[in-house]
């Protein structure tokens, strides 16, 4: 059911709602609305939409911005950290479009090259089909020569996307083994669902990137990575890829509360975590070095070109396995194609290993 | 004296709309109907006690064992309201669980509904699972809940303890009985079980299968787990951080010259399975 806030009924998402005749309540305030996933909201906020990604400096953060136009996912995998981060359970979608594009626009002006998304605190295409993001923000990214702008999904709802001009999008899937999509990630779609549509996003000229995130070390799980791993290779051409990301199960300890009170028990429950040195649980460190590793030397080896990095990694994990450490944020960052574009030809912009 | 002058005032102000009166009854109150705390209220072994008159019945709304013919006497529409008060004067954060299901099993008796209760948000915001979380302790043997009845336990625990099935709670009250854990203990006993129920099966608790079923640690974890207890005798070596640093702090005590030089021989002997486990982390 979708409701609206009265003073977001002005808003273009409404007025698209309307053109749609997709159906909607009016209510006073979000708190009128009942507390429940299949509940949308529409409100009307005036923030700052884009914020720099909550890393650790012990776990080294890629110096990520999200842009939260969204709070709350109709998916719902049983190790979502939203479970833990979100003080509510509806679905909290902005109607505040202008204060977005403002957002955007701020962080353009810092003249740094950026990579942000929205797929942080929902799923970025999961509702697109109803509230399209896409084509709200595409065209002042693409305006803008500084950012890099991710579609984080685990859905294959690319409609929206495919008339548009691909030229600072990148388009990414999350991914994991079909056992454990079906076990962990309920209501989202398959994995050759998820390759295909990427398949046809690269074929519609979008660079692509790849999360490996949440990696799940439960029964058989490296040869269900490996066997992952060769059927992205595949079917997805090496050409279209930008970056890949591969990062174990991490979770603070209200998240690891939450995934226990809910009905399916998830097997990571059962897996090796211990605290880790920002108060989030963890594998065991040399387990989880075993798997990262092994997973990027299959990358490697099948593309010799694509920038695969740890997400919130200990940097003697990456020392261990890649041979450096990247770095806090800003030096990490830099790492990527992206940035590594736009700096070509200054100096200082490089970090020397 | 002047505590419960406070209180008796506090009381009177906090209650007006209820048409407080201090009255001498002829004989005494109900204690028993609405008896769902053994808890003493501060200042009232000099106050009157409160009550509620209902339908012509006066019923005692605190210090339940204690027998008074002074009440302060409150008009509360009907018997629920004479319970929501009662929980109220205690004040409703500080009540147990084990308080909570009384109250409960008293609206049951005297078909009251629970929701008109004063309930605290983390069950007001959560009804569903609370009202199941009641239901399912109503079941619970009587080990686990005069266990539960002694401790404070977190609702964490108990919702977990909810959505268990007739074996796993009779296998957590075997647990108890061979055990006597701590809260802690217990806490992270239930979490295994709630973790590993499709492995575990009866109601029998045997800590060395129990061990071995819901043992969370890899391969790798335990082998270096058995060369740190191999090692650790007359010296001990501790990683402090679950192993995400490779420092390990070592320590030892020696009285005497010659303490020293064993340890000193000690530490020579453990030199392979040092070299073992930082090989296992990664870091030779
Ligand atoms: S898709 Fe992402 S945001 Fe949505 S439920 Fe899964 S983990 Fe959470």
């Amino acid at each position: 059911m979708i409701h609206v806030e009265k003073a977001a009924l002005d808003s273009p998402i409404v007025n698209k709602l309307e053109r749609e005749n997709i159906a909607y309540a009016v209510v006073e305030r979000v708190e009128d609305v009942p507390d429940r996933k299949s509940e949308i909201v529409v409100l009307q906020r005036h923030e700052n939409y884009c914020r720099p990604c909550p890393g650790t400096k012990i776990y080294r953060c890629c110096g990520y911005y999200t842009t939260d136009v969204m709070e709350g996912c109709p998916f719902d995998c049983s190790y979502c950290i939203l479970q833990a981060y979100l003080s509510h359970k509806n679905i909290r979608v902005s109607g505040d479009t202008v204060s977005i594009t403002n957002s955007l626009k701020e962080i353009v002006k810092q003249g740094i090259p950026r990579r942000l998304g929205t797929g942080e605190l929902s799923d970025s295409l999961a509702l697109d089909g109803i509230f399209p993001f896409t084509l709200l923000l595409a065209p002042v990214i693409n305006n803008q020569d500084v950012i890099q702008f991710e579609f984080k999904t685990k859905s294959a709802n690319i409609r929206n996307l495919l008339g548009l001009n691909p030229k600072n999008i990148v388009v990414s899937w999350s991914l994991n083994p079909q056992n454990i999509i079906t076990d962990e990630e309920y209501a989202t779609a398959s994995l050759e669902d998820r390759l295909n549509a990427a398949k046809t996003c690269a074929e519609a000229g979008f660079k692509l990137a790849f999360h490996f995130d949440p990696v799940i070390c439960c029964n058989g799980y490296a040869e269900d990575y490996s066997a992952l791993i060769l059927r992205l290779i595949n079917v997805i051409p090496e050409y279209a890829v930008e970056y890949v990301s591969i990062s174990a199960f991490r979770a603070p300890s209200l998240l690891i509360d939450r995934m226990r009170e809910r009905k399916e028990r998830s097997a990571i429950l059962k897996g090796d975590l211990s605290l880790g040195l920002d108060g989030k649980f963890r594998y065991f460190k040399p387990l989880r070095r075993d798997i990262l590793n092994d997973m990027l030397r299959l990358l490697n080896k099948h593309w010799t070109g694509v920038f695969v990095y740890y997400c919130m990694e200990h940097a003697s994990v990456w020392e261990k396995n890649m041979g450096n450490d990247p770095g806090e944020k800003d030096e990490f960052e830099k790492l990527f194609p992206w940035s590594k574009k736009h700096n070509a030809g200054r100096e200082d912009a490089y970090v020397v290993y | 004296m002047i505590l419960s002058c406070l209180i008796l005032k506090r009381m009177l102000k906090r209650f007006s709309a209820l048409n407080p009166i201090v009255k001498t009854l002829y004989g005494s109150a109900d204690r028993e109907t609405l008896r769902w705390t053994k808890r003493y209220l501060a200042g009232t072994d000099i106050l009157p006690v409160p009550a509620a008159e209902v339908d012509g019945k006066i019923y005692q709304l605190a210090v339940f064992n204690m027998e008074t013919e002074t009440v302060i006497l409150l008009a509360p529409g009907d018997i629920g309201q004479a319970l929501a008060l009662s929980v109220e004067i205690y004040g409703a954060d500080t009540v147990t669980f084990a308080e909570w299901l009384n109250v409960y099993k008293k609206c049951a008796e005297l078909n009251i509904d629970f929701t008109v209760m004063p309930l605290p948000s983390n069950i007001r915001n959560n009804l569903d699972a609370g009202l199941k979380l009641f239901a399912a302790a109503m079941r619970w043997n009587k080990t686990l809940a005069d266990w539960l009845e002694q401790k404070n336990i977190p609702w964490k625990t108990l919702n977990l303890l909810a959505e268990m099935n007739d074996d796993n709670i009779g296998y957590i009250t075997d647990y108890l009985a061979k055990t006597s854990p701590s809260l802690q203990s217990f806490r992270q006993f239930t979490e295994s079980v709630a973790d590993f129920a499709d492995k575990l099966s009866g109601s029998v608790y045997d800590p060395a299968v129990h061990a071995e079923v819901t043992n969370r640690r890899s391969c790798i974890h335990r082998e270096i787990d058995l060369i740190i207890s191999k090692i650790n005798s007359a010296v001990t070596a501790v990683n402090k951080d679950n192993w995400e640093t490779s420092a390990l702090h070592w320590s030892f005590v020696t009285k005497n010259a010659g303490q020293y030089n064993s340890i000193l021989k000690t530490l020579e002997e453990v030199f392979e399975d040092v070299r073992a486990i930082y090989a296992l982390l990664g870091d030779e």
